[in-house]
């Protein structure tokens, strides 16, 4: 099948975007959300049909490419493509994009902004849309930064709040330290294949042009560029953070957007995993790392964004883990499906936020349960699945990273696995219990929750029950594509199935146990463990190393510079010019001396500058 | 010699002569018009005269490469894209001038202002055209005087007439270390033309085995052009100079001067100096002596920019890393490709700075000053002002959908398409996400810092238009870089390089 207008995707919501900036001020609020709401739901549209054709009726899709610029003589193209991968991600980016703004609409009722707001949301879905169906580096770094750009933007939206100016930041200057590892591989992968398109690049590790070293230092280095995007240790910390958006953007990032482009860029550039065992080492071992140390910090934090927040982290090492055991198909299974419980977990807890007047603390909470079916069932729902309760839908795609992970044969990281799993389960529901369980502790009435908050939690929760059912598409066999998905051969172990399940409910029992039957055993635990605490508490003191690794030693290199410009150069010289400057006196008040300074830096520097000329050809 | 004048083609001076006629016509309208008239319009003249320049230099395509003056002026394609990159950027940044302050204290100097505009781009169209040391250098030092006193225009103002001393000093210091240099050449070889002094060059190091002079030479050469463009350690004058300039004048230093600078360097060390280059030790050597400027250049603009409080230092410092960025194309001196990345980012570079610059201007016109606090919640009175800055600064960036994202992409494919340079390349990802945080500083502030008044930034209709242009320029080429990168690289630039009678064979 012929599908040559790939682009409508991004096309809409960018629409949506370009009309809402541009007619801020004049557009009613109302109408405004409806502009944005039509953008994407034609995206939408498009991907439901999209995924019928492909998904359903299994037929391969084409695409055609459009020339774009040329640099030095190679044209470049705009290039799409529509393979199963990126069919899924289109459907999980358009229907939770779709929810989100159903659900803003709610959530952001009153704010004097929501016009900014929806035009961001619209830009942020529409990059991410063009992301998932370049198939070109250069477009997917161009998609890429504008991904990043749009979650600056939106995490800072409330930049009156300073924490959020600063984690807008954060997340802004960490995700690039990650762009710059895939701005190498992409320029080395340039420099060794002299083309920027997947179809070539992948020819070229087929046929052997790019191989050995090469190709384990461009596979790295893509890695780094997710690591920073996905939030994998250790550019983990400005995911954290980014709690301090509004929390419909929290489920957009860590639903489908944000966070989703790297595990989706690695699954996309799997090829040149699958040809190193370093790579693909290194990515097995920093996700299983990434899945167990998020999950243990998770376990002490008291915001329920925060804990959501570790959770992804967690749940993308866990993707992450998938794929350097090398099955595609099990870890983007777990992106759809964590795609759907997150947005839903998110969505609620936002409702939550709401019903409890922005109180996000879950030790101020307690005793929803009985206050609000709406909140405690689609959480609920959300919990389950998260920790991969039969039949909820992580219990399917966890089991299938499991068993990808026995089917490799390393046995340290099916050890982590199952540690995940378990710590999962424990921290989700002590959350859970927290917040929902027994008696309330504040003693403000809840507020209602609006009925377009209720209608994205439903659609979320019932994805979130069911989604596992499906299958992940494959590809077929007779197409020519980037990205082979293939099913796992035969079917999990029940032992291991066993096992998986048995560590949830030993987590959701441990948790039931400290706080539900004995409440309060907990803080006990607690002080008797408060070495291990404080470590899970204060996040492994990460942060706290960066602000003194990089931040401080950045500032001291600018401060140094700017010193030395002005200082050292400038004392030294000034000594040496001492002499001069005070028999003549010429340092008049307009001079004051610097300019003797500037001439005599260039002195230096030409001096420098010759010397090493003339020694470097003596020497050459 | 009658006869000799006669068989000179004048007409293809009339690009040059349209700024001459230019400048006369403002000089008597100064003069005779009575004191009372304003001569707020003057710009208006100036304006025409250089869209008629550049109506001519388009007239001259498609080109000819052709030389009168015995040899030292030429029209060939590097000169003519450089002519239409000055004239372009000159009137861009006259449209921005003409916006004044209400009854400001250079008026009486108002018409002084644009002839000495004119006639350093008229320096720099002359530099442009030519391929001998000597117009070169008359080219180069009318641009040079003339930005002298434009920066010292505001002399009421204390930071502008030191600006200026320091200008003129370190500018008349950079020229003797040129001229010094130079000497030593013309020593060795007897010749101003480029051509004849690259052969001589070679010959000598051929028939003496030594090279130290024109090492010396050389060296001492390029102190000169890199005060010229700016690049680090010879950079200090800059920030100073464009913190004391008007924000116009500071965007002409920027632009015009750089660019110029840049093309002289071009011609010198690819024709003087090419068959020197490619033999291998000399090549190696000079190679890592460029690219250590241009490392140097990006690290220290970049870093030092974190530090400064004000928006004219921080773009000042920018553009050193900048022209860090640009040079890192130097050391692969060899196909004809460095060209078609090296004028496109000059041409990105242009517009981004042109913009940005005028934004300063007008923001300072309002705010009376122009420290990082003068932008501070500019969205809330301005937001198509606001958006046009960041816009800009995203572009000086490097962010994709701008024109500046292509131009960095184009500038390190060529990089690595013709070389093994990773430590150069390395620098320049690592000094631009350095360079992010400065320029979000400017657009934190513009977002959410508070605005000391609620009254909207007035614009006036001229630096409206050029903001407008510089906006669909950095957008256009930032999405469709196509349109220009085609054009340029259809440009014969390697006619820049070679004698006339040179071209004239590979045309038969």
């Amino acid at each position: 099948m012929m599908f040559t207008w790939a682009w409508v995707y991004p096309l809409f919501p960018l629409i949506a975007f370009v009309l809402l900036i541009a007619l801020r001020d004049v557009m009613k609020k109302k109408l405004a959300v409806i502009v944005s709401l039509i953008g994407i739901g034609v995206s939408f549209g498009f991907a439901v049909y999209l995924t019928w054709m492909g998904i359903f009726q299994q037929s391969v899709i084409q695409t055609t490419k459009y020339q774009w610029f040329s640099i030095a003589g190679k044209p470049l193209y705009l290039d799409f493509m529509l393979e199963p991968l990126n069919i899924v991600m289109i459907f999980l980016v358009s229907l939770v994009s779709l929810l989100v703004q159903i659900y803003s609409m709610g959530y952001m009722k009153g704010d004097a902004r929501i016009t900014t707001f929806y035009a961001y949301l619209s830009l942020f879905t529409s990059s991410m849309l063009g992301l998932v169906i370049s198939a070109n580096l250069l477009q997917i770094y161009f998609f890429w930064e504008l991904v990043g750009l749009c979650s600056f933007l939106l995490v800072g939206f409330w930049y009156f709040k300073p924490e959020a100016k600063e984690a807008a930041k954060k997340a802004f200057i960490i995700t690039r330290i990650g762009d710059i590892g895939l701005l190498i591989a992409i320029f080395m992968i340039f420099q060794k294949v002299g083309s920027f398109d997947l179809r070539v690049i992948q020819h070229a590790v087929d046929s052997g042009v790019l191989t050995g070293g090469a190709l384990t230092t461009v596979a790295i280095l893509i890695f780094v560029g997710a690591v920073g995007k996905s939030g994998q240790f250790p550019l983990h910390t400005w995911l954290p953070d980014a709690m301090e958006g509004p929390t419909p953007v929290s489920a957009l990032i860590h639903a489908a957007t944000m966070v989703a482009a790297g595990v989706y860029l690695v699954g996309n550039l799997f090829f040149l995993f699958e040809g190193s065992e370093v790579a693909l080492t290194t990515v097995a071992y920093i996700g299983g790392f990434t899945a167990l140390f998020a999950a243990t910090i998770a376990v002490t934090q008291n915001d329920i964004k925060r804990v959501l927040a570790y959770s992804t982290v967690s749940q993308l090492g866990f993707m992450m883990l998938g794929m350097g055991v090398g099955s595609v198909y099990a870890s983007s299974f777990h992106l759809l499906m964590h795609g759907f419980f997150k947005a839903l977990l998110f969505l609620a807890a936002g409702a939550v936020i709401v019903a409890l007047h922005h109180e996000q603390d879950i030790r101020k909470m307690g005793g929803l349960w009985k206050q609000s079916k709406w909140l405690s069932i689609p959480f609920l729902i959300g919990c389950l699945s998260i920790s991969g309760i039969p039949p909820f839908s992580g219990f399917f795609s966890k089991d299938e990273i499991l068993y990808a992970i026995q089917l490799s044969g390393k046995k340290d990281l099916l050890a982590i696995g199952l540690l995940t799993t378990f710590f999962t389960a424990f921290y989700m529901f002590r959350l859970f219990y927290l917040v929902f369980a027994k008696k309330s502790r504040g003693d403000q009435k809840v507020h209602s929750i609006s009925r377009s908050m209720k209608v994205s939690l439903a659609v979320l929760a019932v994805f979130s029950i069911v989604g596992g059912f499906f299958s992940f598409p494959t590809t077929s066999a007779n197409a020519e594509t980037i990205t082979q998905i293939t099913k796992l051969q035969g079917h999990a172990p029940l032992w291991l199935i066993g096992s998986a399940v048995g560590a949830s409910l030993l987590g959701i029992l441990l948790a039931t146990f400290l706080y539900v039957w004995r409440q309060g055993s907990a803080d006990g635990l607690a002080k008797r463990l408060s070495w291990l605490y404080q470590v899970s508490y204060r996040k492994y003191w990460i942060d706290e190393l960066y602000q003194m690794m990089f931040v401080s030693s950045l500032k001291a290199v600018a401060w140094f510079l700017n010193g030395f410009d002005r200082f050292v150069v400038g004392g030294i010289v000034r000594f040496v010019g001492w002499g001069t400057m005070s028999i003549g006196r010429l340092g008049s008040m307009m001079q004051n001396g610097q300019i003797q300074t500037y001439v005599l830096v260039s002195l230096i520097a030409f001096l420098i500058l010759f010397v090493s000329l003339a020694f470097g050809r003596l020497i050459g | 010699m009658n006869k000799v004048f006669a068989q000179i083609e004048w007409s293809l001076l009339t690009p040059e002569t349209t700024i001459i006629a230019g400048i006369v016509l403002l000089l008597l309208m100064d003069l005779l018009l009575p004191a009372s008239i304003s001569r707020r319009w003057f710009g208006l003249i100036g304006l025409a005269s250089v869209l008629g320049s550049l109506a001519f230099v388009i007239s001259q395509l498609p080109l000819k490469p052709a030389e009168i003056l015995f040899g030292t002026y030429r029209l060939d394609p590097m000169s003519l894209v450089f002519k239409l990159l000055f004239l372009t950027s000159t009137a861009l940044i006259l449209l921005v001038a003409m916006d004044r302050k209400k009854a400001d204290k250079t008026d009486r100097y108002i018409a002084e202002e644009y002839i000495l505009m004119l006639s350093a781009l008229l320096g720099a169209m002359f530099l442009a055209s030519s391929v001998d040391v000597i117009t070169l250098f008359i080219g180069l030092e009318l641009l040079s005087i003339s930005s002298y006193i434009l920066v010292g225009m505001r002399k009421h103002e204390r930071l502008a007439t030191e600006a200026a001393w320091k200008y003129v000093i370190y500018g008349g210091v950079s020229s003797a270390f040129f001229l010094y240099g130079y000497s030593f050449l013309y020593g060795l070889s007897g010749t101003t033309n480029l051509f004849a002094l690259g052969q001589r060059l070679a010959e000598v190091v051929q028939s003496t085995q030594s090279d130290l002079f024109i090492v010396a030479g050389l060296c001492l050469m390029l102190v000169g052009f890199a005060f010229k463009i700016s690049l680090a350690p010879f950079h200090m004058w800059s920030p100073d100079v464009y913190q004391g300039a008007s924000s116009p004048v500071a965007s002409f230093l920027a632009v015009v001067s750089k660019a110029a600078g840049i093309l002289f360097l071009i011609r010198f060390l690819l024709i003087a100096m090419y068959p020197l280059l490619r033999s291998e030790v000399w090549g190696e050597n000079m190679m890592w002596v460029l690219a250590i400027l241009a490392a140097v250049s990006m690290i220290v603009g970049n870093t030092v920019a974190l530090r400064q409080q004000n928006v004219k230092r921080i773009l000042a410092y920018s553009g050193i890393a900048q022209a860090g960025y640009l040079f890192i194309i130097f050391p692969s001196l060899q196909s004809n490709l460095i060209f078609v990345s090296v004028s496109f980012y000059l041409v990105v570079y242009m517009l981004m700075t042109i913009g940005a610059f005028a934004i300063v201007h007008v923001v300072s016109k309002d705010t009376g000053n122009d420290g990082l606090t003068s932008f501070d919640g500019l969205y809330r009175r301005s937001p198509a002002l606001a958006m046009a800055m960041t816009l800009f600064l995203f572009s000086l960036a490097g962010i994709p959908l701008t024109a500046g994202f292509i131009g960095k992409v184009s500038l390190s494919i060529n990089a690595f398409a013709s070389s093994h340079l990773w430590l150069l390349l390395s620098t320049l990802f690592v000094t631009t996400v350095i360079s992010y945080y400065y320029y979000f500083r400017i657009v934190q502030r513009m977002f959410v810092g508070k605005a000391t008044s609620d009254q909207k930034v007035s614009v006036s209709i001229f630096p409206a238009l050029a903001i407008l242009l510089v906006v669909l320029g950095t957008i256009g080429f930032g999405i469709m870089p196509d349109i220009l990168l085609s054009k340029l690289e259809t440009v014969k630039w390697g006619y820049g390089l070679i004698p006339l009678e040179g071209i004239q064979q590979l045309k038969n």
